[in-house]
Order: structure tokens, then sequence, then C-alpha cells
């Protein structure tokens, strides 16, 4: 499974982990992540797997910035390396989000 | 037969010729090195000149392309950056807009589905009223001339279940189109939210590389003109040789004059000396033979002894 979503409520946390392509592909499981999830959350994208990411995947991590209303706090890409990191340098999203 | 002084005279003769070959020797030696400097000066002056105009272009082409300073302040690589980087942002935000466009029509799917779920209450309804009006037929034969008027109200209630079921069904079509159209949009949508970054990331790293590789061209290039100037300009002052062969090449021109009249005076003394009293002449010659024995005006042996001193 490309995607596994770990909800830690006590601490108003969603860890998504991405494995392998991070495209469109990924889009349906992805938005359940924070479709549902409660207002004030905040979530963690792990990188650690992704080996390959296109703009589809930039656009989904601006949907999720809307969901946070824009606080680059509340979004954490976690693990961030090779074409992926690449990709979030060239579209500058180190502005946007928090890139560990 | 030959006395003493015929001797003299063939030998004075004799001493002649070679001094006036040997001066014929130094002035050409002297015309050859004036007319071969004078082209290697040129030369060097030519070189020189192209140089200059090299460093000129190398200066205006590092303007255009990497020092970003044309008459509107825009170089080439600088221009060609941020467009890349306008395109690298144009992209991100047509996959963003285009995810907001997913996420409206995933909305809009679902009220289309409620709408086909209405559609399908209405069939339910329709099946009922079609089974009520049946019933009431039944009921009105019955009743016989009674029921005539419930007939009509049945027969009416019948029309319109096969009216609903009919509206029923051209909503379901439209549904369908709905969805249809629905599924389209979202193919295109995605299509435009889905692009390689790759080409981007390597176009900005080529980028990067070619204006990396334009310093180090520009500043092995500027060092390497700077090197050839030098060369040119100590191998122009090496040129100066010429003034000093001259010098030197003149005053061996005077000395060998000085030396010819000098021992033709010799000879004369020697010739005309019967009673030894010859000798002060002699020895005045030989003094003055010491003298001209004394260096020359240019007295270094090679370029780097210093400045040339002149006559």
């Amino acid at each position: 499974m490309p995607i596994v979503i770990e909800n830690k409520p006590a601490q108003n946390l969603v860890i998504v982990t991405v494995d392998g392509r991070f495209d469109f592909t990924c889009h349906a499981d992805f938005r359940k992540a924070f479709t549902d999830a409660p207002k004030g959350t905040s979530f963690v994208i792990d990188f650690g797997k992704v080996a390959y990411m296109d703009s589809a995947a930039l656009g989904m991590l601006l949907l999720l910035r809307e969901k946070v209303a824009g606080d680059p706090t509340r979004v954490e890409l976690r693990n961030t390396q090779g074409q992926p990191r690449e990709v979030l340098n060239v579209a500058n999203f180190g502005q946007l989000f928090r890139l560990t | 037969m030959l006395d003493k002084r015929d001797e003299i005279e063939n030998l004075k003769r004799s001493l002649d010729l070679v001094i006036e070959g040997l001066k014929g020797d130094l002035v050409r030696a002297r015309a050859v090195v004036r007319d071969a400097v004078g082209h290697l000066l040129a030369s060097f002056r030519g070189l020189e000149g192209a140089v200059g105009t090299q460093k000129e272009l190398l200066k205006s082409v590092a303007s255009t392309l990497n020092q970003g300073a044309d008459q509107h302040g825009n170089g080439l690589t600088k221009t060609t950056s941020k467009l890349l980087q306008e395109f690298i942002e144009q992209v991100v935000r047509v996959s963003g807009t285009s995810m907001q466009i997913i996420e409206h029509l995933i909305v809009l799917s679902e009220h289309v589905e409620l709408i086909s779920k209405d559609s399908s209450a209405i069939d339910r309804l329709a099946r009922e009223s079609r089974f009520i009006a049946f019933n009431a037929r039944i009921e009105t034969q019955r009743a016989g001339e009674a029921g005539v008027t419930f007939k009509v109200v049945a027969d009416e209630i019948k029309r319109l279940a096969g009216a609903s079921a009919s509206l029923s069904s051209h909503i379901r079509q439209e549904v369908n189109q709905s969805f249809t159209c629905l599924d389209l949009i979202r193919k295109s949508a995605t299509d435009l939210a889905s692009h390689d970054m790759n080409t981007a990331i390597e176009s900005r790293t080529g980028l990067l590389d070619i204006v990396n590789r334009l310093d180090e061209v520009n500043v092995t290039l500027e060092s390497m003109l700077a090197r050839v100037t030098t060369l040119i300009a100590d191998a122009t002052r090496a040129l100066q040789f010429e003034d000093m062969l001259t010098q030197l090449l003149d005053g061996t021109l005077k000395k060998l004059s000085e030396v010819a009249a000098l021992t033709r005076r010799a000879f004369d003394a020697l010739g005309h000396d019967v009673n030894g009293t010859g000798i002060a002449e002699i020895q005045t010659i030989s003094h003055l033979l010491t003298e001209l024995a004394e260096p020359g005006a240019v007295a270094q042996s090679s370029m780097n002894q210093g400045e040339i001193e002149l006559f």
C-alpha cells in the first residue's frame, strides 16, 4: 500500500507515510488523511520511502496547506531526500512548509 | 725585385681591402637586424591589438551572459533563470488549482449521486402509484356504474405514474451523462496537475552549471589574456636589443676605421724608420691601440643586465 495513515488523536496529529511514487494515484488515500481530521490537527508527511514525486503531489500538499489555513508549523515534510527533496527545493516549498 | 717599401704598400692595400670588407659586413648586419626587428615589433603590436580586441569581446560576452548588466539590467542567464523559475511557479500553481478543481468535482459528484438516489425514489413512487391505479381499476369494475368516476381518477393516477417513471428515466440519463462529463473533467484536471518535475530540476541544474562554467572560463581567459599581454610587453622590451646592437655595430665600425688608420700610421713609421727614430711614433700608436681596446659604449652582454646605455 503506497500510503499509510497513522492517527494520533492524543497529540492531535496525523502521520502520513508515502511509499514509492508520490503522484496522483495517491490522491484518494492522501485526501482521506485530512478530510476527516478534526480542526487544529497537525500533519507529518514522511518522505523517507518516497523515490519519486511529481507536481500532482505538490498540488496535494497545497491542498493540505489550505486545510491547516496556511499555518506552516502544522505541516512537517519529514525525511525529505533525493529527487523529492530537489522537487520541493525547486518549487520553493521550504517557504510554505517545515522541511526536515 | 720588390723592396721593403713596396711590401709595406702591398700590406696596406690588403689591409684596406679587409677593413672595407669587414665594414660592409657590419653595415649589412645592421640593416638585417633593423629590418627583422621592425617586422617583429609590427607583429607584436598586431598581436597586442588582437588580444585587446579579444579582451573587450570577452568582457562583452561575460556582461551579456553572466553579469546581467545590459541596458535593461538583465543578462541572458539571469533572464533564463527568472523564466525557468516563473515556469516552475506556474506548474505548481496549475497543479494546486487542478487539485482544487478535483476536490470540487468530488463534492459535485456526491451531489449528483444524491440526485441519482432521488431518481430511484421517484421510480419507487411511480411503481407504487401504478399499483394503486391498478387496484383502483379493479375496484371500479366491481362497483359497476357507481365506479365510473373513480375509473377516471385511477386512469389519471396511472398516467401520472407513467409520467413520473419517464421523468425519472430522463433524470437517470442526465445523471449518467453528468457522471461521464465529471469523469472527463477529472481526467483533464489530473493531466493538468501531473507534471514530471525532473525536467525542471535538470534545467535548473544545467543552468547553474553553465553559470559556474562561465565564471571559470572568464577567470581562466582573463588570466590567460593578462599573461599574453605581459609576454608581449616583455617581448617588445626585449626587442630594444636592436638599439644595443646598432650602437655596438656603429662603435665597432668606428674602431675598425681607427684601427685601420693607426695601422697605416704604423706601417708608415716602420717604412720610413731608417735609424730607429720612428720608435716614438710606434709607441704613440701602441698607446692609442691600447685605448681602443677599452670596452665600447654598450657594455652589457644580455638584456637582463640592465638598461641600455646610450653613447
